[in-house]
Order: C-alpha cells, then sequence, then structure tokens
C-alpha cells in the first residue's frame, strides 16, 4: 500500500490543499507579529468567529454562501482594529506580555460570548461546493478544499500588492523594520496598528469562512488553529508571509505523509518535531527575517 | 515600606491561623491549591521574571513532577519524601533538556519553542501507555508521606502547601538577592551589557530555568498527591495561561506580586461560581480591564 | 458609572444559581459548562433540570422540592474537584451525580468518600470506576450507565464477522479505553488494519480516511464523540467510503442525524447506553417533554442525568429521609422501572442495565435490539 502511487497522490493532494488552508489561518498572526512584534492569543478565537458570523449572516439574515463570505470577512476586519484598538495600541510600549495577557482575555470573552449567544451544539453551516469532489486518475480533489487553495491565492497576491503598493501598505512594512523612526518620519504608528488589525482579521475571519463549512462549528474551534498558526508563523520565519505560506505546505505535507504512512500520534507530533528541529537549524526561520526584540 | 512589612507580617500570620478561623473544606481545598499555585508562580517568576523569558513550559515540568512522583508513589510504594526529590531531579533534568535547546534561539520564538515541549511531552503522556496507562490516567494516588507522617486531613494538607509555598518563597529570595540572581537581572535588562560584564549570559538563563522546571516539579507532586488521580491533562496549556495571569498582573520580577497575584486568581474563579453560565465570561471582561487599567501589577 | 454598575451587577444577578431554601433537596452536579465538551454540559443541564421540574411538579419527595445545581469542570479533574467541594460544603448538597469525563469522576470519588455522601455516575463509562465502588472499595459510589467493559463484551460479539476492521478513536480515555477493551475480545480471526487517535478538538481525517480508502477493511470501529464523528462522517461521505461504521459511532445523536439520513451510512451499527429513538412508551413521554422544552432531542448526556435523578428521588422515598446513610442503603436495593428497564445495583454498584444496540437502515437509526448484560 505504501508504495501504490495513487495512494502518495492522494496524500501528496490532501497535504497541498490543507497546508494552504493552514497558511490562510496563520497569515494574520504573521502580519501582527511582523508589523506590530506581537502575539495574538485571539487568533484562533477570530477564526471561530469569522465563521460564527457566517452561519448566522446564512441562517438569521438568508444570505446565500457567497456572500455572506464577502460580507463577514469585511465586518471581521472592523472587529480587528476595534481588537487592536483597544488592546494593541494602549500597550504598544510595554512589554509584549500586556498584550499576550489582553489577547488571551478577548479570547476567552469571545468564546464564552459565542457559547451564550449561540449555544454549544455543534452547528453545520452548508456551502454550495462542500459535498463536491472529482477524481482525476484515483485522486479525490474535493470542491470546497479547492476553493480555500484559490482563496488562498487570491488572498495572497491582494496582501502583496497592498503591501507593496498602497501608501498604508508601505508604512506597514516601514513599521516592521524599525517603529521608532517611523514615529521620526511622521507615520501615524496608531493607524497604522488598526489597519494592521483589520488587516489580519478579515484574513483570520477569511479563513474561517471559506474553511469552517468542512467542519462542525462550535464555541472552542479555534483552539486547534492557533497552534497550527504558531507552527506555521515559527517555521516560516516570523511575520514573513512567503515564509508563511511555504511552511504551510510544508506542514500540511508533513502531516499527511505522517499521517497517512504512520499514524495519527505521529502526525500530531510532526508539527513540533518539524518546529523546534527548524529552529535549531535555522533560529531565524526558514526565510530568515528575523524581527529583533 | 514599614507599612509593607507589617502588611506581610500580618498575611503570614492570617495565612497561619487560618485553619482555626474557618472550618469550611471547600475555602480549606482553594488555600491548599492557592499554596501549590505560589510554589508554581515562583518557578514561572524566576524564568519571566528575574530572566525576561517567556516560557509556557510550565505545564511541561509541572507534568513531569506529577508522573514521577505518582509512578514510584504507586509502583515502587516509594515514600514521599524520596519520591518528592526524585520528581524535583526529573524537572531539573527535564529543564535541562528542553532549555539547552531552546535558549539558545530569540526571546519571540523561546515562547514557542517551550511550548512545543510541553505539547510533545503530552503525547508521549498519551502514547507511552504501558508506563503511564495513556489517557487512562493514574487513580488512587495515596496521602504522601512525609518523614514518617502522613499527610491525609485537610488541615494537614494546608500546613504542607503553605509549607512549600513559604520555602518557595524563601528559595526565591535566597536567589535573586545573591550574587546569581544579580546576574539573572542583568541578563534581562540588558543582554549586550551583561555579556560586556563577563556574565554567561546561556549558563545563567540555563541555570535559572532548570531551578525553575525543579519548582514545578516539586509543585506537581504535591498537585497529584492532593487531587489523587493525573492524567495527560496536566500537560495542558490551561495551567500556563493561569501562571501567566497570576505572574504579569501580580507583578512579574518581584518576590511579593506573584504571591498575591496566585491568591487573587485563584480566589477569582472560585467566587465567580455564583454565576456558573456566564463565569468564564466575566472572568475573560475582569481580566481584560486589568490588563487595560492596571496592566503593570495589581498592587502599587 | 453607578447606574451602570447597578445594571451589570442586576444582570448578574439574573443570571446567578438558583435560589435554594434549606429544606430543599439538593442534587450537585460537575460538568463541562465551558470547554471542547460544553455541548455536553448543556445536556446535563437539561437533563437534571427536567427531571427535577417534572419531580416537583407532582409535589417534590417526602413534599420537599428538588433543586439542580451545576458547577464548571470543564471536564479537568482539577475543576471538578475544586466544584464537587464547593456544592458539599456552600451550597450542602444532597448527593452529587457524576461528570462527563471519567477522569473527572474518579477524582470526585475521594471526595465524596470524605463527605460522606453518595455519588451516582450518570454519563462516564471508564471501568476502573465499577471496580472501585461499593464491593470494590468506595460504598458511595453508583453508577447507572454500562461501562465500557460491558458495551466492550456486546461489541466484540457482533465483529466476529468481519475479516479486517480499521480503529479510529478520540485520545482520551475514552476513545482508547473502550477500543482497548474491545481489541482484548475479539477473536483472532478478525485483523486489525490500522489504529489512528486523534486529538478531541482535531477535525481533520484526511490521512486517516486516505488510508482506509487504500486498505479496505471490512469496517471502520469508531470510538469518537459527537461532534468529532460529524466531521468524520462528513469528510467520509466525500471519499465515497461505504463500510460500515462499527462499535460505537454515535449513530443516534441529533448532530449526525443530517448524516444517517442521506443513506450513506446504510448496514453502520453501534452499541450505545441510550438513543432517543427508542419505541416504548416510558421514553417517548421522556422525549417529547425534552424536546419541547429544549428544541432538541435528549442527548445521551441529558438522559443519563435524567435517570440519575430519578434513581436518587426513589431512593429517598423508600429511605423516608435524606439521611446519606440511609440513603445510600436505599440506593443499593434500587429496584424501579426506569426508562431502559429495571435499576438494579450489583455488588460493585453497577446498574445491569441494557444497552442498545443501533442499526442505520433506509437513512434511520433504529433500535434493533435492547442487550441485556450476562
Amino acid at each position: 500500500m505504501a508504495t501504490d502511487p495513487v495512494f502518495l497522490a492522494q496524500l501528496a493532494a490532501n497535504g497541498f490543499s490543507v497546508g494552504l488552508g493552514y497558511a490562510l489561518a496563520a497569515v494574520g498572526l504573521a502580519l501582527i507579529f511582523g508589523i506590530l512584534g506581537q502575539v495574538n492569543f485571539a487568533h484562533g478565537e477570530l477564526y471561530m468567529l469569522g465563521a460564527f458570523l457566517l452561519f448566522w449572516a446564512m441562517k438569521q439574515l438568508g444570505l446565500p454562501y457567497g456572500i455572506a463570505a464577502v460580507l463577514m470577512a469585511a465586518l471581521m476586519a472592523g472587529f480587528g482594529a476595534l481588537l487592536a484598538h483597544v488592546v494593541i495600541v494602549p500597550n504598544l510600549d510595554r512589554g509584549f506580555e500586556s498584550v499576550v495577557l489582553g489577547t488571551l482575555a478577548v479570547g476567552i470573552i469571545l468564546q464564552n460570548a459565542v457559547r451564550l449567544g449561540f449555544g454549544a451544539t455543534p452547528l453545520d453551516v452548508a456551502s454550495p461546493l462542500e459535498s463536491q469532489a472529482f477524481e482525476i486518475g484515483g485522486v479525490l480533489l474535493f470542491g470546497q478544499r479547492m476553493l480555500v487553495c484559490a482563496t488562498f491565492l487570491a488572498a495572497f497576491s491582494g496582501l502583496y500588492a497592498f503591501l507593496r503598493y498602497s501608501e498604508i501598505g508601505r508604512a506597514m512594512r516601514a513599521m516592521a523594520q524599525n517603529r521608532e523612526a517611523c514615529v521620526m518620519v511622521g507615520i501615524d504608528v496608531r493607524r497604522v496598528t488598526r489597519w494592521t488589525g483589520a488587516l489580519a482579521a478579515a484574513l483570520t475571519g477569511l479563513a474561517g469562512v471559506v474553511i469552517s463549512p468542512l467542519f462542525d462549528l462550535y464555541p472552542n474551534m479555534g483552539t486547534e488553529v492557533v497552534i497550527k498558526s504558531f507552527a506555521v508563523v515559527i517555521i516560516g520565519g516570523m511575520g514573513n508571509i512567503w515564509g508563511a505560506a511555504i511552511a504551510g505546505v510544508a506542514l500540511g505535507l508533513a502531516e499527511s505523509y505522517a499521517g497517512g504512512l504512520g499514524n495519527a500520534a505521529i502526525r500530531d507530533g510532526i508539527a513540533f518535531i518539524v518546529m523546534i528541529a527548524m529552529l535549531l537549524a535555522r533560529p531565524q526561520g526558514l526565510f530568515g527575517r528575523t524581527v529583533r526584540v | 515600606m514599614r507599612r509593607r512589612s507589617a502588611l506581610l507580617w500580618a498575611a503570614a500570620l492570617g495565612a497561619l491561623l487560618l485553619p482555626l478561623a474557618v472550618d469550611s473544606p471547600y475555602v480549606l481545598h482553594i488555600a491548599i491549591v492557592t499554596g501549590i499555585y505560589i510554589v508554581l508562580v515562583q518557578s514561572l517568576n524566576l524564568v519571566l521574571g528575574y530572566c525576561g523569558l517567556l516560557s509556557l513550559a510550565s505545564p511541561a515540568f509541572f507534568g513531569v513532577g506529577a508522573y514521577v512522583a505518582t509512578l514510584l508513589a504507586l509502583r515502587q510504594g516509594w515514600d514521599s519524601t524520596a519520591t518528592l526529590a526524585m520528581a524535583m531531579l526529573a524537572g531539573i533534568f527535564s529543564a535541562l533538556v528542553v532549555g539547552f535547546p531552546s535558549l539558545r534561539v530569540s526571546r519571540h520564538s523561546f515562547v514557542i519553542v517551550t511550548l512545543s515541549a510541553t505539547l510533545l511531552l503530552q503525547l508521549v503522556a498519551l502514547n507511552w501507555e504501558e508506563m503511564t496507562r495513556g489517557s487512562l490516567g493514574l487513580a488512587n494516588i495515596p496521602a504522601p508521606r512525609l518523614f514518617g507522617m502522613t499527610v491525609r486531613t485537610r488541615i494537614e494538607w494546608y500546613y504542607l502547601s503553605a509549607a512549600a509555598a513559604a520555602i518557595a518563597v524563601f528559595c526565591t529570595w535566597l536567589l535573586v538577592s545573591s550574587r546569581f540572581g544579580r546576574a539573572m537581572i542583568a541578563t534581562r535588562d540588558d543582554e549586550q551589557l551583561a555579556l560586556a560584564c563577563g556574565i554567561d549570559v546561556f549558563r545563567t538563563r540555563l541555570v535559572a530555568f532548570c531551578l525553575s522546571g525543579g519548582l514545578a516539579a516539586v509543585a506537581g507532586s504535591l498537585y497529584a498527591h492532593f487531587i489523587s488521580y493525573i492524567d495527560p491533562g496536566v500537560f495542558g496549556f490551561s495551567v500556563s495561561e493561569t501562571l501567566l495571569i497570576m505572574v504579569i498582573l501580580g507583578g512579574s520580577g518581584t518576590l511579593w506580586g506573584p504571591v498575591a497575584g496566585a491568591v487573587v486568581f485563584t480566589a477569582l474563579p472560585e467566587m465567580l461560581r455564583l454565576t456558573p453560565e456566564i463565569r468564564s465570561l466575566l472572568y475573560g471582561v475582569i481580566l481584560l480591564s486589568l490588563v487595560l487599567y492596571r496592566p503593570r501589577r495589581l498592587f502599587p | 458609572m453607578h447606574a451602570s454598575i447597578k445594571l451589570m451587577l442586576s444582570g448578574i444577578l439574573a443570571f446567578a444559581a438558583v435560589q435554594t431554601r434549606a429544606q430543599d433537596i439538593k442534587i450537585g452536579v460537575a460538568g463541562p459548562i465551558t470547554g471542547p465538551l460544553a455541548f455536553l454540559g448543556q445536556h446535563i443541564k437539561w437533563g437534571g433540570e427536567l427531571a427535577a421540574d417534572e419531580i416537583n411538579q407532582k409535589g417534590g419527595v417526602l413534599g420537599r422540592k428538588l433543586v439542580f445545581l451545576m458547577q464548571d469542570s470543564a471536564c479537568r479533574p482539577a475543576d471538578g474537584v475544586a466544584s464537587a467541594e464547593k456544592l458539599l460544603s456552600q451550597d450542602r448538597v444532597d448527593v452529587m451525580l457524576g461528570d462527563v469525563c471519567s477522569g473527572s469522576t474518579i477524582a470526585i470519588m475521594p471526595v465524596m468518600e470524605k463527605a460522606q455522601k453518595p455519588f451516582i455516575v450518570t454519563i462516564s463509562t471508564h471501568p476502573d470506576i465499577t471496580s472501585k465502588s461499593g464491593a470494590g472499595g468506595n460504598k458511595w459510589v453508583f453508577r447507572t450507565v454500562a461501562h465500557d467493559g460491558m458495551i466492550a463484551e456486546v461489541v466484540a460479539e457482533r465483529m466476529k464477522g468481519f475479516k479486517s476492521i480499521a480503529i479510529v478513536g478520540e485520545d482520551t480515555d475514552y476513545g482508547r479505553g473502550a477500543a482497548r477493551l474491545m481489541k482484548e475480545r475479539l477473536p483472532a480471526s478478525v485483523k486489525i488494519v490500522s489504529e489512528d487517535y486523534l486529538k478531541q478538538t482535531e477535525t481533520d481525517f484526511l490521512p486517516v480516511l486516505t488510508r482506509i480508502r487504500a486498505s479496505k477493511p471490512d469496517a471502520l470501529a469508531t470510538y469518537v464523540l459527537d461532534q468529532q464523528a460529524s466531521n468524520l462522517m462528513k469528510q467520509y461521505q466525500q471519499f465515497g467510503l461505504t463500510i460500515p461504521l462499527v462499535g460505537r459511532p454515535p449513530l443516534g445523536s441529533g448532530v449526525v442525524s443530517e448524516q444517517v439520513a442521506s443513506g450513506k451510512f446504510d448496514g453502520s451499527w453501534t452499541v450505545y447506553p441510550y438513543f432517543d429513538k427508542f419505541a416504548e412508551p416510558k421514553n417517548q413521554a421522556f422525549t417529547r417533554a425534552y424536546v419541547q422544552r429544549y428544541k432538541q432531542p435528549p442527548h445521551y448526556a441529558g438522559w443519563g442525568v435524567y435517570e440519575g435523578v430519578q434513581t436518587y428521588a426513589d431512593a429517598v422515598r423508600r429511605a423516608g429521609t435524606t439521611d446519606p446513610e440511609k440513603v445510600r442503603d436505599a440506593l443499593a436495593r434500587s429496584d424501579f422501572d426506569a426508562i431502559l428497564g429495571p435499576m438494579r445495583f450489583d455488588a460493585n454498584q453497577q446498574a445491569r442495565t441494557r444497552m442498545m444496540f443501533i442499526v442505520v437502515d433506509k437513512g434511520a437509526a433504529t433500535v434493533k435490539e435492547l442487550v441485556a448484560v450476562k
């Protein structure tokens, strides 16, 4: 079985689609880390919130999946700006511990608010692509997972263009390099912080919106995402978004083969082992761009 | 300053007499847990407060201590004096293994490497079934026997836990007021300057990390004996979460701040049991307000 | 400022615990209000409150009102113990019911022994709980549901026809433990092609399903709880897999009803302590009341707690008092007509209840047989 080419190709296809999903889910964490130098412990809850907002828009407002998905990602941007304004802006000059605790608190609040608002019973959102599957030479490709890959490509191209060409994007990159210098040349650091929060939350919410139809929704669904995202961000080099993309795929493939050829326990351990090995070999991450402390 | 030491003496006296004043097993239970947490916060305080390194490995050493003490007590029938010492050694040793590679990476990466180490240890505890019984856990952990005395009642437990807490605070004080302690603080405040002064930054941090691991393991073994049941959940992230809150909001890098943090943040979730449904939500709201309005420390 | 604080406080008090009076009979439970298993905690609350209200409407027990109090354990042993201590010494409950997670239940057992109050385990299925109770040592612990060993016996018996099976389970005492008990009882003719235990929070089953698609076992023995099963079954359909799910998939749960209705799981079966679509008048009355109140069919956890409260109420009636010692003796002599048949305890204070053999046919899960333990 282990040498059956179809089996190995299926594992590769799985690894790719799952890995691009990891990258999409992690990029928001990478942005906040790279630009602001802060660790967002509410990252998983942003993902969860995106998914629940999607459910709400479809069930309560009766919107179709496509429209609801875009609208809710936009709504998440607003929430991200608010989060950045309340928790990150006042703590920019303090050690990163304050933001760690603050976002941890926001995570607890979001989990419980969603539990009280939606109930704890697992929910399900239906996407038109959810049950689609195509077979190419014995290898199955799944509709919703293809949508995740497409969203990843669109989101990353958009992000690249934004960071490269827009005024605020350039300010973000400047801030990633040296915040003190930004202040000196007259960049409004608070405004850039809010924009970063908005962008990160929109991308994380978008991940929640396209990935969640694959799974059930429940208030703790972000826990797993946050750990995987950390792994991706570390392996890819802190704050390096292209590194995160490649690391996501690498992790997806590693997990897929570990799980397919070994078993689930080996698969769970692989992310940590890759991460630790990575950091020992290249402490600056795969694509080195260390953020100074 | 004088008012502060008077306050401390009053608190110490209050702690000593507490079991005479209350007969509620529940209040004593919380007090015992608080004592165990005080040992733990000092373990994190050494690394986070005095070396400036945010470690998420506390549950790792806590768990190692819990498992080592439990297995030696259950399988070998060892006396708790010996199991406690072994747990401590195991904690120091595993901190050495985790710290040796992780202290070489940047401060930010250190956060994640320590978290990964914890989760890896949890996987080991889950999968090494012959030794740990995996997820079935280990039950019926006997009451601890120390120097020939068995600690059974809650009052006895209270004094054991209070003694452990006092020893942990005392050892932390001894350490941080020594020459080595000043070296720790120097590495925290300015790594380059510390290097220039001839301090071996890596070695200083490693030693502090190992001592922290030893303390956490002692707390873990006390926890195991007290709750009488452990499973791989002892390596869970929730312990780290609570500890960070206690140390940072209490005042990291001070001797008594984290102790106050341990008292407040053990009591707070219990007080919120008044409203079981929205307890966690309130906890989050209170936590956020404290971070925003009292970010440095709870108490002046 | 003052007005807003007042508003907040009144809001909090509106959520605050049920008001109790000294003469009430108090039933405590520690369960997951928060955490990944909050879904089951919700059913615990519902089942307990429904039972208490039904009894109170008929005049309570010995003319006294039943009050159901729940504290959050988040399914962690330390929080379970803290919850129990709080309920016992602050709220002075007369009896405790067990948690969902066996770890928490096992950690509470010695607390109950110290407090000398009955402890009725209604959901946890870890076999150690039984072996340590009654004749096993702790005389205060009773269990009203079948444990994993009893169920494994029935499951293994029904797996005899397969040549090869794959196992997938959650990486907890339930998933691993129950699968191990089943394996120990499996005849040598059944080959196990693979075993995977996934974290309870894991949602992605792709590697496991890819392997199963290639290795083609006769059946997939499934040991996961509701929400994980729902994710598994969604992905299972996408892979176009048709081998039956067997062992203990939660086929009767409302969470997976959509998947079951697709017809893709026809031929799958499970052995479960309880399933709401069990056509007996007593159960139908229970489910009707439950659905009417909570807009959801009762989950196994909701049923378990409901039965637990009834079992306790019955014992108090016969004892004529809530004196723990006397109620304990009355519990040991329980013999009343519960939803699944007579409730009687053996020497280890384990109820010899019947289990449900549930089969999916034409997109519907039905109870094929009630299996009694030998």
